[in-house]
């Protein structure tokens, strides 16, 4: 009976064995074929990408036309190829060459291409599809829908090229409804809101509009504060100094009311750039050197960079003891560029100290630097 | 003799398309795609003219043409700057270096083969 059920289990434990083998033998293989497969696929994209770009540089100067580059588009890899290297191209040439490559991003194959990917389920390729048609301009009222959509999908990176696209259009009522759905986000990248607002007001054809609208965006209480800020401080770089009134009145009825400071430092930052001589006024309201926003403090020197006398003198050495050492290095910088002016002897002894001391170590920085 | 121009830019699509457009006008051209590979080529191909992108992963487009005038590989003046971005004080701090000239990206590759035509020309007459 012993021997029997012996005899059982052996028997039972080599089919086991067996089994687990052939498992392992069968991974084992699909594991070669994925290695192989995964490969093969890496070799024919480097084939395409190898023969499309000279295509490409052909058709830029004119040796072949579009019909031609369209003939030899094969597969999908010479697809992918061709907009790996258009992708990169488009952003860094100008004039006729990049109106030829917005072309082929209009071929057939390649448009079809990606919206199958704007209609798919993964990230990746939804992303993909978002930038390829923020590239190309946008005429198809069925793809803003969807891009619309996908401007409140969870991701951000989607939600952003989607708006990028979108801002694309020529349909300027589109273009302003994607820039509000996407600035009215929260958790928006201050990068992310820079690239669009620039892209928005680079391709609009009526710039005082853009400007206009821009104005009005900032004024918004219900976008968040982070992301007027990013949108102000665009402002120097888009030029748009005829703003500064709207940015003077937003500090105005902002500045009681900001508990992170993030859009007074901002509306500072932006003003100091342009200039405006009623900004000191503000400040001085508002006493914003006392401000607890580091930020905020760290911009009052800077509205005091070309005014002299007791009162900022007295506000900059207030800053010199800031219990952050990034505001103390801008209030020691105006100091040392308003030194001449001031006498030693009208400051408390402390004070006084602190300034020999921030003199010699700013001595040393001038001779150093 | 033709004139030998080096591309220094981690992007291929565009270098190689300044590439082909420089060969076609009968110049020798090498591209490599980092700041290190450049200082070796500039010692080792000897260019006329140096294309060079400013924003590389390592070793950008500033520490190649400090580098170059430091160690006296050539003359920073055969230098011609591409950058995607306006860089006010970078941009000044490479004319300080003695670079040739700055040319802003996106660009029409026609002003750049221009450009660089001038740029070898005036050089080609000191």
């Amino acid at each position: 009976m012993i021997d029997l059920l012996e005899h059982y289990a052996v028997a039972i434990m080599a089919i086991l064995l067996g089994v687990v083998l052939a498992m392992f033998l069968v991974l084992i293989f699909f594991a070669i074929l994925n290695r192989l497969w995964h490969n093969r696929g890496i070799s024919r994209k480097r084939e395409a990408s190898e023969s499309i770009q000279p295509l490409i540089y052909s058709y830029l100067d004119g040796s072949i036309n579009r019909s031609d580059f369209a003939a030899r588009l094969k597969n999908k890899h010479d697809i992918t190829a061709t907009w790996e290297s258009i992708e990169i191209m488009i952003d860094n040439l100008s004039g006729e060459e990049r109106k030829k490559l917005q072309m082929l991003l209009d071929l057939p194959p390649i448009k079809k291409h990606f919206l199958r990917k704007l209609n798919s389920r993964k990230p990746i390729s939804l992303a993909q599809a978002c930038v390829y048609f923020s590239k190309k301009t946008l005429t198809d009222k069925s793809i803003a829908v969807r891009l619309s959509v996908l401007q409140e999908h969870s991701y951000n990176v989607i939600a952003y090229a989607a708006t990028l696209a979108l801002v694309n259009t020529t349909n300027q009522g589109f273009r302003d409804m994607a820039l509000l759905r996407f600035l009215l986000r929260k958790n928006n990248a201050s990068m992310a809101v820079s690239d669009i607002i620039f892209k928005y007001y680079d391709i609009s054809d009526d710039k005082e509009v853009a400007a206009e609208k821009l104005e009005f965006f900032v004024m918004n209480p219900d976008i968040p504060d982070k992301t007027r800020a990013a949108v102000i401080r665009m402002f120097p770089e888009l030029g748009f100094y005829q703003t500064a009134d709207t940015l003077r009145d937003l500090l105005q009825i902002n500045v009681k009311n900001d508990p992170t400071g993030e859009l007074t430092a901002a509306l500072l930052g932006v003003l100091i750039d342009f200039s405006d001589q009623k900004l000191r006024e503000i400040v001085e309201k508002h006493r914003l050197w006392e401000s607890p926003s580091r930020e905020v403090r760290l911009k009052v020197p800077g509205v005091y960079a070309d005014i002299y006398g007791e009162e900022t003198t007295r506000i900059l050495l207030g800053l010199a003891h800031d219990p952050e050492l990034e505001v103390r290095m801008a209030a020691q910088r105006q100091l040392l560029k308003h030194r001449p002016l001031i006498s030693e002897s009208r400051f408390e002894p402390d004070i006084s100290t602190e300034w020999r001391a921030m003199k010699k170590s700013g001595d040393a920085d001038v001779s150093n630097g | 003799m033709s004139q030998k121009v080096l591309i220094i830019d981690d992007d291929p699509a565009v270098s190689n398309f300044i590439k082909y457009r420089l060969s076609k006008k009968s110049y020798q051209v090498k591209h490599v795609d980092n700041g290190i590979e450049g200082l070796d080529a500039i010692r080792d191909f000897e260019p006329d003219l140096v294309i060079l992108d400013m924003m590389m992963p390592g070793v950008d487009g500033r520490e190649v043409a400090e580098q170059v005038r430091e160690h006296g590989l050539i003359d920073p003046n055969r230098i011609i700057v591409l950058s995607g971005k306006k860089m006010t004080d970078e941009i000044k701090a490479l004319f300080d270096i003695g670079i040739h000239d700055y040319i802003q990206k996106p660009f029409s590759i026609d002003l750049l083969l221009l450009r660089i035509e001038r740029a070898l020309a005036s050089l080609k007459s000191r």
